[in-house]
């Protein structure tokens, strides 16, 4: 039987340092993707989300709803069609709202919280912001499990594809001292933003699928052999380095540590235009995962 | 690829709310027992009253109480998961673990506190101790929906699709909310919160009252019993409208109500029994039963259960259906003792028996205009027998 692909088009990425297509391909020339290290110049604000919002709404909206909004206004809703479902993924949501609202209740011991801050704190406020500046009506649905949340893409992607001929993806995370509470973990976090468009490709063998999933690192490692280019998360680029054939990459540069890192990883070699085969990894918790890409 | 079209059972359901956990309980307070919300300004610093579940789940020890809720729910249904390997879990949540961050949020500012918050503050905290409690292979996909009052609505919706198409066979559906203040506040901050008991769908309704609660429904494209509840169809989409208040055209819901009936092939005379979304605000109810109007005769009831468990948020959906499911299979559409004072001639004054009900309707309409509508065929007999309230 024939393996069935998924397209990825209508793309767009935001950090702080890359407002276009075009600025990653030239950080791919300049061999940006080809180590673990994070420009200097990454940070925690991006300027101009709110420009081009012609919304007075746009006052109100976090850093992630703004986001959100850029991300799929000039990506995967670009070409939005009325039946098109839109999922978001988002690691911790509206997170800074919310860490303002704990903040005053518990440090202030406040009995009541300014009436912009709590319903921007649900997990669906960017999809809210974004359908009600559109006047759209299509199906929303946010996704979020934490740091878990690039598993819970991988997993409801591989389903998705299945019974869904075109959706839209929006995933992103925003930057927040509530981070900074953590005593844990240790994650270089910068906000990012990737929308697209996923397309069932009835027409030609060409895009992405889902080949493998919950092996273990040696066999990971035995697969990669017949690929031309592996785009691998930061530890598994850490332990691939010079032990591959294939030209090894990574997305941490622009991603860093988000959980949903490897939402932007599986639209990379689309960015880039990787003709020929691609093997987009990622793991959770010690289970290994592989998405072909073949262009 | 050609589509399957599988039926969708309901093979298991159950909830934990001020009603009870078992379906004795929660028949016995629909019938008698009417719960009364708990008024204590000291435990969330908040003086109007919240619905609690009266259990305290010291059987599951350590557990945070969401965790512990979710696993008696999980509990009753140990003969299927034992039976089972693999299974999708779609878990349903607006609050997550803030309730344990605000307890240690000072505590964090003053880093004296060893609370991870990557570990404990969101959605992963639960589906993470889900997935450890059962051995490895056991659990398989598992994801949690957040879009506030309509978080479990999507679970039905995208289970339901998955199994229709045959992409899975089988899920367990599950939705948690447990109160917190930043949810009690923040409610009130808005103007929606009651002073009283929340009165959904009468004159005297003055908002909401919060409520913890969960709900568990295991789908299956075959059913166990004759009488199991059927996912006839469920529809979503959004108002893009306002970030709080529904479009008072209704135009969505209406939208999704007609899309739920057209996938299950039947029309609106077809539903006996609508379980509105409800929630005592003037502007929900205004809006939800001024579509249910248009859509509906009078022979079809609608009430909210509201008045019971109060609003539980993410959770309510699942948490409404399961209730319902026990409602009618004992025959009766309850409604509290001293209900008065409609705002729709459908939605009947007092108890009634629930005779020809084929299907009932559930809506859940979530911040940001986020609408599910769940229609389900109840394959009850017709004839409900001669029981009294």
């Amino acid at each position: 039987m024939e393996q069935e692909f998924t397209y990825i088009r209508d793309i767009h990425f935001i950090n702080s340092n890359v407002s276009s297509l075009d600025s990653l391909r030239e950080m791919y020339s300049n061999g940006l993707f080809s180590d673990v290290k994070l420009p200097e110049n990454l940070s925690q604000e991006i300027p101009g989300l709110s420009d081009n919002i012609k919304s007075p709404l746009k006052r109100r909206m976090s850093q992630l709803s703004l986001g959100v909004y850029q991300a799929l206004q000039n990506g995967g809703a670009k070409n939005l069609r009325e039946d098109d479902e839109i999922y978001l993924f988002t690691s911790f949501a509206e997170i800074d709202t919310s860490n303002k609202i704990i903040a005053d209740l518990e440090l202030n011991q406040s009995k009541l919280v300014s009436p912009v801050l709590f319903h921007n704190s649900v997990h669906n406020t960017p999809l809210g912001y974004y359908t009600i500046i559109n006047k759209y009506h299509n199906y929303c649905l946010a996704v979020s499990d934490g740091i878990n949340t690039g598993k819970s893409f991988v997993d409801l992607i591989k389903f998705l594809v299945r019974i869904n001929p075109e959706f839209v993806i929006v995933a992103g995370d925003e930057y927040s001292s509530f981070y900074d509470l953590e005593v844990k973990y240790k994650y270089q976090l910068y906000p990012s933003f990737v929308s697209y468009k996923i397309q069932k490709n009835v027409d030609e063998q060409k895009g992405f699928f889902l080949k493998h999933e919950n092996c273990s690192w040696e066999q990971i490692k035995s697969f990669l052999c017949d690929y031309e280019y592996v785009f691998a998360d930061k530890e598994s680029f850490i332990e691939l380095k010079d032990k591959v054939n294939a030209e090894l990459l990574t997305d941490y540069p622009i991603v860093g540590d988000a959980p949903i890192s490897i939402i932007t990883r599986l639209a990379l070699p689309f960015i880039l235009s990787l003709h020929g085969k691609t093997a987009v990894i990622g793991h959770f918790k010690g289970k290994y995962f592989l998405f072909e890409v073949v262009l | 690829m050609k589509m399957q079209k599988n039926r969708v059972f309901i093979t298991y359901h159950g909830s934990a709310s001020s009603l009870g956990i078992t379906t004795d309980e929660i028949l016995q307070s629909l019938s008698q027992n009417k719960p009364e919300p708990r008024t204590d300004e000291k435990v969330f610093n908040f003086s109007k009253p919240y619905y609690e579940i009266s259990n305290s789940f010291k059987e599951y020890g350590n557990q945070v109480r969401s965790s512990a809720i979710i696993f008696s729910l999980l509990d009753k249904c140990k003969d299927f998961i034992d039976s089972h390997e693999n299974i999708p879990v779609f878990l349903s949540s607006s609050t997550g673990g803030i309730r344990e961050t605000e307890c240690n949020y000072i505590d964090l500012i003053n880093k004296k506190s060893s609370y991870s918050v990557f570990e404990n503050h969101f959605f992963n905290k639960t589906s993470t101790d889900v997935k450890k409690r059962y051995p490895e292979g056991k659990i398989g996909e598992i994801f949690t929906f957040s879009t506030a009052c309509s978080s479990s609505g999507h679970a039905i919706y995208q289970a339901a699709r998955l199994i229709r198409a045959g992409v899975i066979d089988y899920a367990i559906l599950l939705g948690i909310d447990i109160i917190s203040k930043t949810t009690l506040i923040g409610f009130d901050s808005l103007q929606l919160v009651s002073d009283k008991a929340s009165r959904p769908l009468t004159e005297q309704r003055d908002g909401l009252t919060l409520g913890e609660g969960a709900g568990i429904l295991i789908l299956e494209n075959k059913s166990r019993t004759p009488n199991d509840f059927e996912i006839a169809g469920v529809a979503s989409g959004v108002d893009g409208h306002h970030i709080t208040s529904p479009d008072p055209s209704g135009a969505n819901q209406r939208k999704c109500i007609y899309s739920a009936l057209d996938e299950a092939g039947v029309c609106s005379d077809d539903v006996g029994y609508v379980n509105a979304h409800g929630t005592g605000t003037k502007m929900n109810d205004q809006v939800e039963l001024s579509v249910l109007e248009d859509i509906f005769s009078k022979k079809t009831l609608v009430t909210s259960l509201k008045s019971y468990v109060g609003h539980t948020l993410g959770a309510s959906t699942i948490a409404e259906i399961a209730i319902c499911i026990d409602m009618l299979r004992s025959g009766f559409i309850y409604q509290p003792t001293d209900f008065s004072d409609p705002i729709s001639p459908l939605i009947p004054l007092k108890t009634v028996k629930a005779e020809n009900i084929r299907y009932f309707l559930k809506n859940s309409f979530g911040f940001g205009g986020n609408n599910v509508s769940v229609l389900i065929k109840t394959n009850l007999d017709d004839n409900s027998g001669e029981k009294d309230a």
